[in-house]
């Protein structure tokens, strides 16, 4: 399982624990840190800078850290 | 609100042309009340010429009318004849009393004819006589041997003459001069307008010496030296300080000129002063005219008052409406585009922009709809090829 994969299941899990509206968060983290969540499968390769990116976006929006 | 937000940049524009506007509103009621005050001012020294004209007039066809009765009496003119002075005294005084008390007549004179010139009997004093009789009106009379009348001005006052030739059988035995004093005029002017008047003269015309006993004898304060080149001797207002002039008599306008605007115990007054010409056509004084516009200046002050509330609850008005307006027209339907873009991006493909307008934002909107099917339909096509790659 790549990083990127496992912190879309980090995020997944907190909007769901802290009940919000799971299109808009995740539009929201993904415009901040430019991917489309939806998008980040098992097998998708890990980068650095996106995976830098995706977590300060996660820190913004939904004040956590993955 | 956020001070680069489009809200907050309205709000400061409309601050700035509001104020801007407000300022001009008020200057224009100040240079209305400004042209107010200057015509109520002209009105003021208007009425006051036309006033005092008026008086001058009527009381010199009074003295005319009352000149041509005495001048009939046969009895009063034999007595003038033998120049009897203590029979015709005697005869003249309790006519003279009558005459003070009735028509204010104050000075009634017996004069030779030329080339004596002589006073020969002062009714109203008779140990004074013999002097001889220099004033313009009397010259006058002489000249054209007909009536003549106008202001004279004594040492320490002025008076209004009237002089007639004295005939008998269509010779001239002498002329008869009846008078009186003009102070009177002014109260009557107040009652008659509600302004305040005072009576500058010329101090080169006039006699200190004979002023100081005036003063001593009307129990008043010595003003000689008050003003420059004038003096104050008569006033309604009974406060010498309020009367300010310092200019030459010389170079007030025959019209009138109005002074100056001056606030007093709570009163605006305005001043102005028109010229006193004297029977020899010199400008020997000016009649001082103190006008009340502190109900000019209260509307002004009201109206501005007013302008400015009124300003404020449109501004307070406008800026909801503007607000109302926009929010409806431009700022909810852009955040509406937002929601819609950022739903998409969060992977809900059926979130779309509804367009049921053709304005510029419907425009927008529309635009932003074809881009997002693009999106969208670009999306399925990658997930597609990402599921089937094998």
């Amino acid at each position: 399982m790549s990083k990127l994969y496992d912190m879309r299941l980090k995020i997944e899990e907190a909007i769901k624990a802290k009940n919000l509206d799971e299109f808009s968060v995740k539009g929201k983290i993904g415009l901040k840190a430019g991917v489309l969540i939806g998008f980040i499968s098992f097998a998708t390769a890990d980068n650095p800078e996106t995976i830098q990116k995706l977590q300060k976006a996660a820190k913004e929006v939904l004040g956590i850290n993955i | 609100m956020k001070t680069n937000s489009i809200k907050f940049k309205i709000v400061v524009f409309l601050f700035i042309v509001i104020a801007i506007g407000t300022t001009l509103i008020l200057n224009f009621i100040n240079i209305s009340y400004k042209k107010n005050i200057k015509l109520a001012s002209e009105q003021a020294i208007e009425q006051t010429k036309n006033a005092f004209n008026n008086l001058a007039e009527n009381d010199s066809r009074m003295m005319h009318a009352t000149l041509t009765g005495l001048l009939s009496n046969e009895k009063m003119r034999d007595l003038f004849l033998k120049k009897d002075i203590d029979k015709l005294y005697g005869y003249t005084k309790p006519i003279f009393e009558d005459l003070k008390t009735k028509t204010g007549i104050t000075h009634w004179y017996f004069i030779e004819a030329e080339p004596e010139k002589k006073c020969f009997l002062r009714v109203h004093n008779k140990e004074k006589n013999g002097d001889i009789i220099t004033r313009f009106t009397y010259e006058a009379a002489v000249k054209t041997k007909e009536l003549s009348y106008g202001i004279e001005l004594g040492k320490t006052a002025f008076a209004l003459r009237t002089v007639h030739p004295y005939l008998h059988n269509d010779s001239i035995i002498g002329y008869m001069e009846l008078g009186e004093e003009i102070e009177h005029f002014f109260e009557i002017m107040k009652k008659q307008t509600g302004d305040d008047y005072g009576l500058l003269v010329k101090k080169e015309f006039l006699d200190e010496k004979k002023w100081e006993s005036v003063c001593k004898t009307k129990n008043i304060e010595n003003n000689w030296d008050k003003l420059p080149t004038t003096l104050l001797i008569e006033n309604t207002s009974h406060n010498d300080e309020i009367i300010e002039f310092t200019a030459d008599v010389e170079n007030i306008d025959d019209k009138g000129m109005v002074i100056n605007e001056i606030e007093k115990d709570g009163k605006t007054l305005v001043h102005g002063i028109i010229p006193l010409y004297d029977a020899g056509n010199r400008k020997t004084g000016g009649v001082f005219v103190l006008h009340d516009v502190t109900h000019l200046y209260a509307e002004m002050n009201a109206t501005k008052t007013k302008v400015i509330f009124s300003v404020i609850a449109i501004m307070i008005a406008a800026i909801f409406i503007i607000f109302f307006i926009l929010d409806r027209l431009v700022f909810k339907r852009l955040k509406a585009l937002v929601t819609v873009a950022t739903r998409v991006v969060g992977g809900d493909y059926n979130a779309k922009v509804n367009s049921n307008s053709n304005d510029e934002i419907g425009e927008f909107e529309t635009l932003f709809e074809q881009f997002r099917q693009v999106f969208v339909n670009l999306m399925a096509e990658y997930k597609w090829l990402v599921e089937n790659k094998d």
